[in-house]
Formats: C-alpha cells, sequence, structure tokens
C-alpha cells in the first residue's frame, strides 16, 4: 500500500491506512471488552429495576396501611365491626359532635375482594403470575360510592382483626419481577385505636 | 475503565434506590412519631386545664396566640396560605412559639391550644406537632364530666338528724306552762305561728334572683336517705315537723313536702366537693366574711376544717363546705349549696338566714330559726356545677386530624 499523494505531497503522513488484520484485532479486542460492558449494563438495569419493582410493592403497601390507619383512627369504636373470614371491615366515621358526644356519620366499609377470573386455590387461574391475588374497595354505605384502592394485594395474608377495642390491619401486596420471574411480597400490620 | 464505570453505575443505582426506599419508609415512621408527640400534647394540654399549674389553662406555646395572628405558615396575612384564618394557632404564625419535645436534637415542637365551643363546659384541644419536613395536627372535644352537686331538694339531712323548730317549740312550751292561765291556747298558736312566719323550706325552683321559677321542676323541701323499707325515713323525719310548720315546707308532694332519695349524700357531695376547694376558712368565729366570685364564672368552694361561727352580716355565693358544727349567730345570705357534716344552729341568727339553693346536712341535728328560709334554685346549682374547673375531670368526647 502506498499513500495518497496530490502534486507530489502526502496527503497523511504517518498514516497508512488500516490492515484487514487491524481490524480484525481491532474488533476481537472490542467485543472482548464491549460485551462484558453491555452485559454488565444490561444486568444493572435489570437489577434497578427489580430493585425498584420491590420498593414500589413495598411503597404500596406502606401507604395503604397508612391511609387506613388514619381513617380508622377517626372512626368510631363501638361501630367496628369485622368479618368472620377477616375479609371486611365496616365502621362509621363522625361527622361532628354534641354536648354529650359524638355524631355519626358515613358509614364506611373495607373490603378484601378476590380478582375476578381468580380462585382461591393457590393457582394462578387468570394467567397473571400472581395467584390468589385481590382488590381492596372503600365502599361509602350512605352514598354507595365504591373505590379500589389497591389490586394485586394477597389476600391469604391480609385480614381484618377486632381485638377488643383495637383492630389489627394486615396487608400483604404482591409484585411480579419481569425480568427475574419473581413473585415480591410486601407485608405490613398495624394495630389500630379508633379514637372516637 | 469501562467495566469499573459500569460496576460504580450499578452500586449507584442500587443506592438511589434503597435511599428512596428509605426515605420513604422514614417519612412514615417520623410521622407515626409526630402523631404520638401530638397525642402527649393533648394530654399535657388537658391535665393543665384541670389543675392549670402553668397559669395558662392548657395553652403551651401558644398563650400569646389570638386571632388577630391567624395569618397562616407563612406568617403574612391576606395571602390564604395554609393555616390561614382557621381560628387554631399554626406553626409560623406570629406568637406561637412551639414548645421543644422529643429527644435532644429532635427538632420536634408542640403547640397545644384550648378553644371554647357553643357548649358549656365542652372545650376543644388542638395539638401540633412540628417535626423537620412536616407537621401533624389532631384536636379533641373534651366535655366535662358531670358534677352533681345536690340531690335535688332544699334540704337533705340525714334520717337520723334531728329536726329542732326551736321557735314553735318556746312557744309551744310557753302554753303548756301555763294551763288555763296566761295566753290561750289561740294566742300561744298564733305565737307559733308567727314564729314560723318567715320560716320557709321551698323545693319549688328559684332563679338566681330568688323569684320563682315556673319552668322549673319542683324537687322536695326535705329529703333524707331510704331506710329498709320504703317511707320509713320519711316518717322519721315527719314526726319531728310541728303541724305550724307544715304549710311553710314546700315543694313536691308537699305540704309539708318530705320524700327519700338515694342520692341523699351529704358525705358524698362533700367529698367531691372538696377536690374543687379555692379557699380555705380557719375554723372558728368570722365576722362578715364574704364568699366572692375569684373571677368571672368561678365561683368560690369554701372549706373550713373545723366548726364556723358566723357573726356580723355574712354573704357568699358558689360552695361552702363545713367539716363540724355550723352556727349563724348573725345574719348570712348564700347562693349556692352549703354542706356541713356537723350540726346546723340556725336559730341563733339574729339576721336572720336565706340559702337560695341547697343545703346539706348529716349532723345529729339542725336547729331553724323562724327567719331560716332555704329556697332551692337549680340555677344556682348550676351555676356552681358550671363554675368549678379546678380539678375537675373531662372526657373525650370527639377526635379529629387536620
Amino acid at each position: 500500500m502506498t499513500a495518497a499523494h496530490i502534486n507530489g505531497h502526502e496527503l497523511c503522513p504517518g498514516n497508512a491506512g488500516t490492515t484487514l488484520l487491524e481490524i480484525v484485532v481491532w474488533t476481537a479486542l472490542l467485543a472482548g471488552i464491549g460485551s462484558p460492558a453491555v452485559m454488565g449494563f444490561l444486568t444493572s438495569t435489570r437489577v434497578m429495576s427489580e430493585a425498584n419493582g420491590q420498593r414500589e410493592v413495598h411503597e404500596r403497601a406502606r401507604v395503604l396501611i397508612h391511609r387506613m390507619e388514619r381513617e380508622i383512627r377517626l372512626a368510631i369504636g363501638t361501630s367496628m365491626e369485622t368479618r368472620s373470614d377477616g375479609t371486611a371491615l365496616t365502621f362509621t366515621l363522625p361527622l361532628g359532635f354534641t354536648q354529650v358526644g359524638v355524631r355519626a356519620g358515613s358509614a364506611i366499609r373495607y373490603e378484601l375482594e378476590i380478582d375476578s377470573g381468580e380462585a382461591s386455590n393457590g393457582i394462578d387461574d387468570d394467567g397473571d403470575q400472581l395467584s390468589d391475588e385481590g382488590q381492596l374497595t372503600r365502599t361509602n354505605l350512605v352514598t354507595g360510592e365504591r373505590v379500589v384502592l389497591a389490586s394485586n394485594l394477597d389476600l391469604a395474608g391480609s385480614s381484618f382483626v377486632k381485638a377488643n377495642d383495637t383492630m389489627v390491619l394486615t396487608l400483604s401486596c404482591l409484585g411480579f419481577l419481569r425480568h427475574s420471574g419473581a413473585i415480591i411480597k410486601a407485608s405490613r400490620t398495624r394495630t389500630v385505636n379508633p379514637r372516637n | 475503565m469501562l467495566v469499573l464505570f459500569m460496576v460504580l453505575m450499578f452500586l449507584a443505582g442500587h443506592f438511589a434506590v434503597l435511599q428512596k426506599s428509605q426515605q420513604q419508609s422514614a417519612f412514615f415512621l417520623g410521622r407515626s412519631d409526630l402523631y404520638q408527640y401530638a397525642e402527649s400534647g393533648l394530654a399535657l394540654g388537658i391535665h393543665d386545664l384541670q389543675h392549670n399549674q402553668s397559669g395558662h389553662r392548657g395553652n403551651i406555646g401558644t398563650e400569646r396566640w389570638t386571632p388577630l395572628s391567624d395569618v397562616g405558615r407563612d406568617g403574612v396575612l391576606g395571602t390564604l396560605d395554609e393555616g390561614e384564618q382557621d381560628a387554631i394557632p399554626t406553626p409560623g404564625e406570629p406568637n406561637v412559639q412551639p414548645a421543644a419535645v422529643g429527644p435532644d436534637g429532635s427538632g420536634l415542637g408542640l403547640l397545644v391550644s384550648v378553644h371554647p365551643t357553643p357548649y358549656v363546659g365542652v372545650f376543644l384541644l388542638v395539638s401540633t406537632c412540628i417535626g423537620r419536613d412536616s407537621y401533624v395536627t389532631i384536636e379533641r372535644v373534651y366535655a366535662a364530666n358531670p358534677l352533681k352537686v345536690t340531690s335535688g331538694s332544699a334540704l337533705s339531712v340525714a334520717p337520723e338528724t334531728r329536726l329542732l323548730f326551736n321557735g314553735i317549740r318556746e312557744a309551744r312550751k310557753q302554753e303548756t306552762r301555763k294551763p288555763g292561765g296566761g295566753a290561750p291556747l289561740a294566742a300561744a298558736l298564733s305565737s307559733a305561728a308567727k314564729a314560723v312566719s318567715t320560716f320557709l323550706l321551698d323545693g319549688a325552683d328559684h332563679d338566681i334572683s330568688g323569684a320563682l321559677n315556673k319552668d322549673g321542676a319542683a324537687v322536695f323541701g326535705i329529703v333524707t336517705r331510704p331506710g329498709d323499707s320504703d317511707g320509713t325515713n320519711k316518717a322519721v323525719i315527719l314526726s319531728q315537723i310541728p303541724e305550724e310548720a307544715h304549710v311553710r315546707i314546700l315543694g313536691s308532694g308537699g305540704p309539708p313536702s318530705v320524700g327519700e332519695s338515694p342520692d341523699c349524700e351529704a358525705e358524698k357531695v362533700y367529698n367531691l366537693l372538696k377536690e374543687h376547694v379555692t379557699e380555705r376558712l380557719s375554723p372558728g368565729n368570722h365576722q362578715n366574711l364574704v364568699l366572692s366570685p375569684q373571677a368571672a364564672g368561678q365561683l368560690p368552694v369554701a372549706l373550713v376544717e373545723g366548726d364556723l361561727d358566723l357573726g356580723g352580716v355574712s354573704a357568699g355565693t358558689g360552695a361552702l363546705l363545713v367539716e363540724g358544727s355550723f352556727t349563724v349567730s348573725g345574719a348570712f345570705s348564700f347562693q349556692g349549696l352549703v354542706v356541713v357534716r356537723g350540726d346546723v344552729e340556725l336559730d341563733k341568727a339574729t339576721g336572720g338566714v336565706q340559702i337560695l339553693g341547697a343545703l346539706m346536712a348529716d349532723g345529729s341535728s339542725i336547729a331553724f330559726g323562724g327567719s331560716t328560709k332555704i329556697l332551692y334554685s337549680s340555677a344556682a346549682l348550676l351555676s356552681l356545677e358550671q363554675s368549678i374547673t379546678r380539678g375537675r375531670s373531662y372526657s373525650p368526647i370527639y377526635y379529629n386530624e387536620r
């Protein structure tokens, strides 16, 4: 190979181009170094994604229980009722007070309901990788307004239990990690005393 | 280098996720602490309201706060920011100085304020706990526990108490000493009638001025505890009342208005009021004693741990508790409740005795003078009940979070 010349001058002195051998060597080097780097990048992305997924499941459990805890603190204690299987909790919120006591307001029901397409059999019936998952609903029994507060709850690990004057809330949230195929479960338990 | 960079990225990502999770967890845990401190604030506030040890009547860090200070968190009027014109002290408003709570260096502050409600004896306590990055405000309404200071009669006596209508007895004695001579029977009875002419035990309800309250329910003129069988103790009391005095003992079922009630417990009321004493008087003779309200709406509860003899012209309002005997040798006018554990001598009063409210006594005797007037007044007793705040217990009736 010879260097390019114009009017007898060498265009790129000292740069004689790249040989095939050089390209092969460079490619091999890049592949040797780049592959682990790409693999590392992909792995770290996946790990972060899974960590985020786990965090989200825990966050969901925390927020849910915090919200329920706050409302139950406000509830009229004598109105607290739970279903015998621990899947529903009904209470009355106060509307204010009179000279002698609290004035009753809306009756509220929290309920753990199994997802449609799922059955309580330990099997993933609806093919969403989660088995026996359900949702938490809040219904205002006076107005009939019903809101789904959360889905993907582990119903077997969630319950509302009344113990004397206190309420023990346990909520277990489920999450499916796409990359690893793992199922994450985050549980939170709170004992709450209704203040009214 | 590239691999090292990727490892660092990996670690940084992990750290970021972990930190975010920890931050959220710490936030919720911190909030939970704030609620606990705020609830402690309510307990401190109600304790101080009961005993007023700080002199701020339950207010903590908000003693100087006024409705004019209600300008919100930014401390500027008219911005309609958080807390502005919400009628409670908010962190950031002027004249608000949170009290430090929690461990050293925690930076937590507490505000407690007491507010009236449209109901008598019902208070709203608001407690705010301020953390580093958030604050919580909870409120609780407390109602003063009922304080029943009378059994519902003008005069409550123990079944064994002897009732001495001395003026009438004396007139009768004079009559029996002069059989067939001196004053004829009619004149003697007239004398006795004169002796009781101003004597009055009236269970009809009277207002604060002493006028009849037609809307108020009448109670017994005299009441005592029931005996083994109904009416036994009532009969004992009735047997002591001379016929001439029957028409002067008015009230439910009278005249003479005499009844039985299991609530007729002078000792119980005495002990109840003793917990709310505002002033103690030395036993013995007091001339021209005056018991007046210490502050608007705060009636005195005076205690004498011994005998009390009132001379001159004495007057008062509220409650007078006498551990020993009670003698009036001058004139005595009282609005409220008088509870005496010993003997009562009103017959020596030279200037008359008038109690507007009720008298409870469980000593061995009560001697009435011809000028003794005991007029039941539910209003006077209610004023007493409502004015007692010191040492009063409160029950929570409502809880809310803002």
